[in-house]
């Protein structure tokens, strides 16, 4: 056993995956072989289709519906765990004052509005100037402009997030800007932020403060695709504060920062060269002033948190899928009797109950292939569609796609409605000959 | 005792019993579930190839007796017996082998598949025929078709047929088996005279002329008259029986 | 073999500096203290083991692995979750600073044990020797339900 497991396990994940389907597949396509054995009933199975073809649609419709409801929701709840991790890919680790990390991940990473405690120019500097420290990149949100979040960052940060802007130029002065890839501003033109978002933003609240577009983005599939970035130091003076930076440096801009002219960050985006350097940077950073954490493993904990719930969804598609097909089943027993006189002179020229066994069950079987493969594509132009909703609603870039989890699903929804299939077959074998015939 | 099965006989007495079947009902006791009795039969000879007619008012037993004839009803007591085998005796796998080889089936009613073409619906046993035999099943169909002028018709859907049409290719499928035997239930009851007539003149010709033994449920004097002999059955019992 | 001569030579030649309290929480030599040793409940060969690592010395230690009885083996790995998929990635060794400390906590760092030839339910306890270079630490690892996210007496200033 534990060698049949070792080869198992020593498959490539392909290989397990093809295996597992064959699997699954199976008990469908051994009844199958037993049951037809020696006989060609397709013909007969063909005429029984086209003889109620709208109840045979409906019944095909419904079970491909069911298992597309099935496909698509797990192929979706997949997709949206998958673009969100995604999104957060570039957040190694965050750096903020103490509180809410979820507050934080979701303010940080992707960029709902929120209020936060700041951290102070000495505790920037004392993780900016960390030896293990790579990159220290400040996180100001809080303005906005149409709906879009203005974010005061550094350059070195937009090229760790986004690589080199794809149009235009980087930002060079605290009055300029690059934009998103799909921000609502183009390059070169000029714009006054609102301070805050949404129906509470004030317009006029920093009136002549203004930014230049000078450059885009590349897309990252984040939040940030809507955002515009400007130098943290642009945040700082459009809300009257010092901008880092001691006055005989003139109009620099970016890090080193000066710990005196430092007004505060609500978040630090913090990544080490050394493998092991981020999760040493957490330690050392976690303690009662500052708060250190992997957005992932934030992200990794409430999507575990949902696991249960995304089980228990699995368990009630394919509960829902089955008691379809039961009812699906039903409605083909009432439909095997309309059958009943043709299966009947049927045995009545030579035909045994085994053959009027496999017409029956072929016709289930049928309806059950043809809903479960129409199923699985509906669920993927569900899951689809879905995504691009989903996309355009959060930015978060959600591809949902069918994989072999979604038809390892249809693979043993098949194989179990196949055998609850000779059911019916079973009960068309059990009537009455000659009272059908001479109905 | 253990019955006799066509399963468990060698090669060249199926030959032999294909070749003609000899009909000899005994006490025949067919009985309806709720145990009134729908045949009582003493004694029924039939040589091989020749022709029966059996008449009556409704209800006499003359279906009850034909179904009995082709195994599809299960009498309480006595023997029927084809050539060698009682098929009271068969199980009813066997039963279904026995009609699917010896018997040719013909309704009132054709009982066609709307949805299968000429040629399908008349080659229907070839589905659940020997993967060997598919093949002549079909060929036979389609040469029976044509001896009955539908030669044409072939892929055509049944709906598009008349009745004297479609009972022909019930006849076609009675008779693509190359069957001993045929037995018809009422087979001219739902054509006009024209149609009747010439099935008659079908049914009766082409059963003549291959040796087959027909015989058939009627009320039609015209399908009567033309037969070797006419059983008139009332309340189950015979109560004449003509020859000639 | 080495294991057991490991622990008895450390038992012999430490016990001035080796400090263990009633509960076997805690673990000291020199300053470098480790206390919280735990893991969940198991019932596969792998496992994983945290705690919270004090550096109470002059000096930098470094955190290279740890030794395990009976064919079992140790390594530091470190968590990651990439396109939603939860995994842990193997580290080198990780240095930790005077007055320093590393915490081994679930989605962080965390010492992973292979081979376990039986499951480990709650209320079980293991033995694990840590490694900081030539430096050797006993450590008594609690076994707490499988769901724990952190040592029963977490919070508690040993």
């Amino acid at each position: 056993m534990d060698r049949l497991a070792d080869i198992w396990f020593g498959l490539p994940a392909g290989v397990q995956d093809v295996a597992t389907t064959v699997l699954l597949l199976l008990p469908a396509l051994a009844t199958g072989a037993i049951v037809l054995r020696g006989y060609a009933p397709g013909r007969l199975v063909r005429a029984m289709l086209r003889r109620f073809s709208t109840a045979n649609m409906v019944f095909v419709a419904l079970i491909a519906i069911s298992v597309a409801i099935g496909v698509g929701l797990t192929a979706q709840e997949r997709g949206l765990r998958q673009g969100s991790a995604r999104a957060a890919g570039a957040f190694d680790l965050i750096i903020a004052a103490p509180g809410s990390e979820i507050t934080m991940m979701l303010a940080a990473v992707y960029l709902q509005p929120s209020d936060v405690p700041l951290l102070t120019g000495a505790q920037y500097v004392e993780v900016a100037s960390d030896p293990d420290v790579a990159l220290a990149a400040p996180i100001a949100f809080g303005d906005s402009y149409q709906g879009a979040p203005v974010i005061g960052t550094t350059a070195e940060f937009v090229t760790h997030l986004a690589g080199d802007v794809v149009e235009g130029r980087m930002f060079a002065t605290s009055a300029e800007a690059v934009a998103g890839a799909f921000a609502p501003v183009a390059t070169g033109v000029s714009f006054t932020p609102a301070h805050g978002h949404g129906p509470a933003a004030e317009a006029d609240a920093h009136a002549g403060s203004v930014y230049t577009v000078t450059g885009r983005m590349a897309p990252t599939g984040s939040p940030w695709d809507r955002a515009i970035l400007v130098p943290i130091e642009g945040v700082w003076e459009v809300h009257g504060l010092a901008n880092g930076h001691a006055l005989d440096e003139g109009d620099r801009i970016g890090a080193p920062f000066d710990a005196a002219y430092f007004p505060g960050t609500p978040a630090i985006l913090v990544r080490a060269d050394a493998l092991w350097g981020n999760y040493a940077l957490q330690s050392r950073y976690s303690r009662p002033d500052m708060m250190a954490f992997f957005p992932g493993a934030v992200l990794a904990q409430l999507h575990g948190l949902m696991r249960d719930v995304r089980e228990a969804m699995s368990m009630l598609a394919v509960v829902t899928q089955v008691l379809v097909t039961v009812s699906i089943l039903a409605g083909l027993m009432i439909l095997t009797r309309i059958f009943a006189r043709g299966l009947a002179l049927l045995r009545a020229i030579g035909a045994t109950r085994r053959f009027i066994f496999a017409v029956v069950w072929s016709y289930s079987a049928s309806l059950i292939s043809g809903g479960a493969l129409i199923g699985l594509m509906l669920g993927w132009l569900f899951a689809f569609g879905f995504s691009r909703i989903v996309t355009a609603r959060t930015d978060v870039f959600v591809t949902a796609s069918v994989t072999w989890t979604e038809v390892h699903l249809v693979a043993g929804f098949f194989s179990l409605t196949l055998l609850l299939a000779l059911i019916p077959a079973w009960a068309a074998t059990r009537r009455p000959l000659l009272t059908d015939l001479r109905n | 005792m253990r019955p006799t099965r066509v399963a468990d006989m060698d090669a060249d007495q199926v030959e032999r019993d294909l070749a003609g079947l000899d009909l000899a009902v005994t006490d025949l006791d067919v009985r309806a579930p709720d145990g009134r009795q729908l045949v009582g039969l003493h004694s029924l000879t039939l040589a091989a190839g020749s022709s029966l007619a059996i008449r009556g008012p409704s209800g006499a037993g003359k279906s009850s007796l034909l179904y009995a004839l082709s195994g599809l009803v299960q009498p309480r007591a006595g023997r029927v017996v084809w050539g060698k085998t009682d098929i009271a005796q068969l199980d009813e796998a066997a039963r279904a082998r026995f009609r699917r080889e010896n018997v040719g089936l013909i309704f009132q009613d054709f009982l066609l598949f709307e949805e299968l073409d000429v040629i399908d619906n008349a080659s229907l046993a070839a589905a659940f025929a020997p993967r060997a035999e598919r093949a002549a099943r079909r060929r036979q169909a389609v040469h029976w078709l044509d001896r009955l002028g539908l030669g044409r018709a072939g892929l055509r859907k049944t709906d598009s047929f008349s009745g004297g049409e479609r009972q022909r290719i019930a006849v076609a499928r009675a008779l693509s088996g190359e069957p001993a035997i045929i037995l018809a239930d009422e087979p001219t009851a739902s054509l006009d005279r024209a149609s009747a007539d010439r099935l008659i003149d079908d049914l009766v010709g082409l059963a003549k002329g291959a040796g087959r033994t027909l015989i058939a449920v009627t009320h039609d004097a015209g399908l009567a008259e033309r037969m070797d002999r006419t059983l008139t059955m009332a309340e189950g019992k015979v109560v004449g029986d003509a020859h000639g | 073999m080495r294991f057991l001569a490991a622990t008895i030579s450390l038992a012999f030649a430490a016990t001035p500096l080796l400090a263990q309290d009633d509960h076997k929480h805690l673990t000291e030599i020199d300053g470098l203290r480790i206390v919280h040793a735990w893991m969940p409940a198991t019932s596969g060969p792998d496992a994983m083991i945290y705690m919270e690592i004090e550096n109470g010395s002059d000096g930098l230690v470094t955190l290279s692995g740890a030794e395990a009885p009976d064919g079992m083996t140790v390594e530091l790995v470190g968590f990651t979750y990439t396109d939603g998929v939860e995994a842990w990635q193997v580290l080198p060794a990780m240095p930790i600073a005077a007055g320093g400390n590393l915490d081994l906590a679930p989605r962080g760092v965390a010492l992973r044990i292979s081979g376990l030839s039986a499951s480990l339910v709650e209320g079980d306890e293991i033995e694990i020797e840590v490694l900081f270079g030539d430096l050797r630490l006993d450590v008594h690892v609690e076994v707490e339900d499988k769901n724990a996210t952190a040592h029963g007496h977490a919070g508690h200033n040993h």
